[in-house]
């Protein structure tokens, strides 16, 4: 098993440096392109939400937790921002024509789409969302 | 840091084609927001986003297209996507956006979009 783990704190560096973290270790680990693809969405879009909605576009401590387990891919974010289970939201309605269609939105169903399992806990500082993803080897 | 998202533009029988190469993320977004208004603001509502060299876009990517989409929708005009890769492929599919944009795999293909 392998564990990787880094700690983000500016939103407006966050991504960058955590889609070039999730890159050396999928490509170190040999990760099918598919799943590196949707590691680095839920990641994106779970980190993304951290800072804007829970800081508020201001800076806090975001972990990012990634551990390969056989066949399966594990991401653990955990953050310091008052209580909120994003798996609360409703889903966006991805049939709606052109006109109903809302802007926005669809970050946390693609985290629920991508993956086979995602669970919300709250933690003694903030919140943590675990995703876990298998894949043939 | 350097920006992972490049935009060029072109003409093809007077349809404008942006070629997007990189990623399209929370971070890149906003240069092809930028991009993008600076078009239909100046009156340009047919347009080709020339996707072939474009490995991801996140959410942050579709919130942009579907806002220019419903602008120059509203304006008369269309936007057609020419060669989706496999990863963007995927996030368009699982959206509905694929329902959204003619998507094309030829230049032609995409140009005929406009000809009707």
């Amino acid at each position: 098993m392998a564990t990787h783990q880094i700690e983000l704190s500016d939103p407006k560096k966050a991504v960058p440096i955590l889609s070039e973290f999730l890159s050396d270790i999928l490509a170190e680990e040999q990760v099918p392109f598919e799943i590196e693809n949707a590691m680095q969405l839920c990641a994106e879009e779970a980190v993304v939400n951290i800072f804007k909605h829970g800081y508020k576009g201001a800076e806090g401590p975001v972990r990012v937790r990634f551990t390969l387990d056989d066949n399966r891919v594990i991401l653990e974010i955990e953050d310091e921002a008052p209580f909120f289970n994003p798996l609360t939201l409703p889903s966006p309605d991805v049939d709606a024509e052109l006109d109903e269609r809302k802007i926005g939105g669809l970050g946390v169903y693609l985290i629920r789409s991508l993956m086979d399992d995602v669970r919300y806990q709250e933690t003694p500082k903030g919140n943590c969302l675990v995703m876990e993803k298998s894949f043939s080897g | 840091m350097e920006c992972n998202l490049n935009i060029t533009e072109r003409e093809i029988s007077g349809i404008t084609i942006l070629d997007i190469s990189g990623r399209v993320d929370a971070a890149t977004s906003s240069k092809m927001e930028e991009e993008l208004t600076k078009k239909v603001d100046a009156g340009v509502i047919n347009i080709i986003m020339n996707m072939e060299n474009l490995s991801y876009i996140s959410s942050s990517g579709l919130r942009v297209i579907l806002a220019s989409l419903k602008k120059v929708k509203s304006a008369g005009g269309k936007i057609a996507l020419l060669q989706l890769q496999p990863g963007p492929a995927e996030v368009f599919k699982m959206t509905g956006f694929d329902r959204l944009f003619p998507i094309c795999s030829s230049m032609e293909g995409a140009v005929e979009q406009f000809s009707a």
